[in-house]
């Protein structure tokens, strides 16, 4: 009989408390953790929700084993890639979270770190960074290389073979065009539709999407 | 090259019958291999042999879809037992090629294989292709080689013309008339009891306020007549 693994949650926002529930809708057969509560630096995160598990400590104070799974459950591109390559460092050892209720094609990749929720739908040989976080109802298109660290909101639509720069964002139902390289940092706001290639640092608005910051 | 008869003849005996079905993609392209994928995640019939795919004289995308080519598109001739998916997304191309193949008398499946619009009294065309986590409420009539794909919402009493391609997230409202040969790029919103003319064309992220004439690209919030050629996704 195969021990149950400590399971921690690293972030205790939104993100972190959304991911508490998706890890309870996987059966209960294949469960093989048993969750012990979330690494937040903010220690009253979670004061006024009715929330079963406590924050233990801040993430970068943890004593890591390597035998934890650890979740990365943080939204903002930057600060998850700054937090979790230090947490590496000293131990670390990320899972991914794969919502039982998405489609993901068996020739994907999705690398450690990432969350794919509810019913996102991952095409043929796509590749999915590190801490990459992909919420509700994305479409992502074949051979569509996702750098890491990218937070991808829900309701989104990612073409063919385009290319997201490591620490990238896309706002919900953000559309980027088959074929497009989104630059690393870049952040394409709610229902913008863009195409060809995206500058580093851009922020991008409107349906043509423009450039509305970043120059 | 010769597509001979007894090269892809592929006969199997099984269970004291004999497996005779022969299904072909049309179309080699990202889409058909997302396709694939989901024919084999349904489970292929057991009577159901995968054949191969067949190329267009131009694509557009490097064909990687691990099937092999069997001929062309344009002048295939169909055999007894054959079966054809259509895996095409531009609509024109999709009408020429596929009403070619059938008039030549190929017969197509659509997918999912037991798609039944009963309870809902949906009436599905021959060969439309529904993506998985679509949403067709009730009443809805969808003429032959339609290609809906997921998370699109189609209305009450809606109906689409042959040929017509609808790409992600889209939201059709109730009671629209889709005509034949459009397409709706991704996440395009149409708002209720709005005509969308034949062949006319709507970019990604719009909302369709009015009619849209036949033979127009249209795009933006709200959708507006454009020059920009607008490419099938």
């Amino acid at each position: 009989m195969p021990v149950n693994r400590d399971l921690f949650i690293v972030g205790a926002g939104g993100l972190g408390r959304e991911v508490l529930a998706w890890i309870y809708e996987i059966p209960v057969e294949l469960r093989n953790w048993e969750v012990k509560g979330f690494l937040n630096s903010i220690p009253s995160a979670l004061d006024g929700y009715a929330v079963d598990f406590p924050i233990l400590c801040d993430p970068r104070d943890f004593n890591y084993t390597g035998d934890e799974f650890l979740i990365c459950a943080i939204g903002d591109p930057q600060g998850k890639l700054k937090l979790c390559r230090t947490l590496i460092q000293r131990g670390a050892r990320f899972i991914s979270l794969i919502h039982p209720c998405a489609i993901v094609s068996p020739s994907a990749r999705v690398a450690s770190g990432c969350i794919v929720a509810t019913a996102v739908v991952i095409s043929p040989g796509a590749s999915i960074g590190s801490f990459a976080v992909i919420l509700g109802s994305t479409a992502i298109g074949a051979d569509v290389i996702v750098g890491e660290g990218v937070t991808i909101s829900g309701f989104c639509f990612v073409g063919e073979r385009v290319i997201i720069g490591e620490g990238a964002f896309l706002g919900s139902h953000a559309i980027v065009m088959p074929g497009s390289i989104v630059g690393n940092n870049a952040r394409i706001g709610a229902r913008t539709v863009v195409s060809g290639k995206i500058p580093a640092g851009a922020t991008f608005f409107g349906v043509p999407g423009q450039m509305i910051a970043g120059f | 090259m010769d597509y001979g008869y007894h090269d892809d003849c592929r006969w199997r005996l099984f269970r004291g019958g004999i497996m005779t079905t022969n299904l072909i993609f049309v179309g080699g392209g990202a889409f058909a291999r997302e396709l694939l994928e989901w024919v084999i995640d349904a489970g292929i019939p057991l009577d159901t042999t995968l054949k191969g795919y067949l190329d267009i004289s131009a694509p557009d995308y490097p064909v990687t879809i691990d099937l092999p080519c069997i001929g062309n598109a344009q002048d295939y001739p169909p055999r007894e037992n054959d079966l054809f998916l259509c895996a095409l997304l531009e609509p024109r191309e999709k009408l020429v090629v596929c009403r070619g193949i059938r008039e030549r008398g190929g017969v197509f499946r659509g997918f999912p294989f037991s798609y039944s619009g009963r309870p809902r009294r949906n009436i599905i065309g021959e060969g439309c292709i529904l993506s998985p986590k679509i949403e067709l409420t009730s009443d809805v009539v969808l003429n032959e080689f339609v290609t809906v794909r997921s998370f699109t919402s189609i209305g009450h009493d809606v109906k689409v013309g042959a040929g017509s391609t609808t790409s992600t997230h889209c939201d059709i409202a109730g009671y629209v008339r889709i005509g034949e040969g459009v397409l709706l790029q991704p996440n395009v919103v149409v708002l209720p009891h709005l005509h969308v003319g034949d062949y006319a064309r709507v970019g990604a992220g719009s909302v369709v306020v009015r009619n849209v004439a036949p033979g127009t690209s249209v795009w933006g919030v709200p959708a507006k007549k454009v020059d920009t050629s607008l490419e099938a996704v």
